[in-house]
């Protein structure tokens, strides 16, 4: 069975749903004895998911908006 | 309090919060949408021939990751808008160069990156510390934080402007390698192979990266070791590293 530090290196890939059959097998073998590692599995996945659904890394649109609208105006300044 | 995470942006009502949150789920739609490349080849070739008016909407979708590929070198709200602007300059006049051998998305990405790492040399020129460890090796193991359990973890707590806090603190806590793998993979849904090209590393070296960042957020946000958001529980740990 694998150790928890080989867990650790080839979990990535299994969060992803990445993980070949061979290599997801040997992951879940591990899992199913490794109570630390079911913990470590589990808050990384709700990290996830925290990170990407939390809509915490919406940007203001008064501070998104001039960024391409002020590159235009030096543009046309140039060009037109 | 750093732009990422304002709470005041992320409570806004009317046209400013709609277009704001526009730019976020959109902006990664597009990265990928196969029928956006092909009007994007469109407006291209209409660009280069002269319509220039046509690179707003060329660029538009993508200031969102412009910006945050910027930010998350930086780590400055007002240099991370400069080097955004930079970018989006540059992308204009070297637009006749692109080939369209690769996404638009990932070429005007790696612009922002250089651009952000170009100023992060310029301003640390008098600094003995090297800024540039994108071909740095990944060795050594990271070893998570070890708790009992994370089940305790209320879906109402996203909303809580504590999580908000605790999530700007442990980005900006990550080191930069990792903290760019994670926005641009996790936070603007780029793929693997995605990263791997706008960062100029192996995939091996994205997926790395990128779990480590995972982890080390997972710790940064444990309810009760860093995080400030839930109050009045103990964690036992369940093994002694």
């Amino acid at each position: 069975m694998l150790s928890c530090a080989e867990f650790l290196a080839e979990f990535g890939d299994y969060l992803d749903g990445a993980a070949g059959p061979e290599l997801r097998a040997k992951l879940e073998a591990h899992l199913n004895e490794c109570k630390a590692c079911q913990v470590i599995v589990d808050s990384t996945r709700k990290t996830i998911r925290i990170v990407t659904d939390s809509d915490s890394f919406t940007l203001p649109a008064d501070k998104v908006e001039p960024i391409v609208t002020d590159v235009m105006a030096r543009i046309r300044q140039k060009r037109l | 309090m750093s732009m990422l995470l304002n709470e005041s942006d992320t409570q806004k009502t009317g046209a400013g919060a709609k277009a704001a949150g526009s730019l976020g789920r959109e902006s990664a739609t597009q990265v990928l949408a196969p029928e956006s490349e092909r009007n994007e080849a469109e407006l291209i070739r209409r660009i280069q021939g002269g319509d220039v008016s046509l690179f707003y909407d060329l660029v538009r979708p993508y200031e969102r990751v412009i910006y945050l590929s910027a930010f998350s070198l930086l780590k400055n709200e007002a240099d991370a808008e400069d080097v955004a602007q930079e970018a989006v300059l540059k992308a204009f006049k070297n637009l006749s160069r692109f080939r369209q051998e690769s996404k638009f998305s990932t070429w005007i990405i790696q612009i922002s990156i250089n651009e952000a790492k170009m100023k992060l040399r310029k301003d640390r020129r008098h600094l003995y510390d090297s800024i540039d460890n994108s071909q740095a090796s990944e060795e050594g193991d990271y070893i998570p934080k070890d708790f009992a359990d994370w089940r305790e973890i209320p879906s109402e707590a996203l909303e809580q402007k504590q999580l908000r806090k605790a999530l700007t603190k442990a980005l900006e806590s990550l080191p930069e390698k990792y903290r760019t793998v994670l926005i641009l993979r996790d936070i603007q849904h780029l793929s693997i192979s995605e990263t791997a090209q706008v960062l100029g590393i192996s995939e091996a070296n994205v997926k790395t990266r990128l779990s480590r960042a995972r982890l080390q957020m997972r710790d940064a946000l444990a309810p009760g070791f860093d995080g400030a958001w839930i109050r009045g529980r103990e964690y036992q740990k369940v093994r002694p590293f």
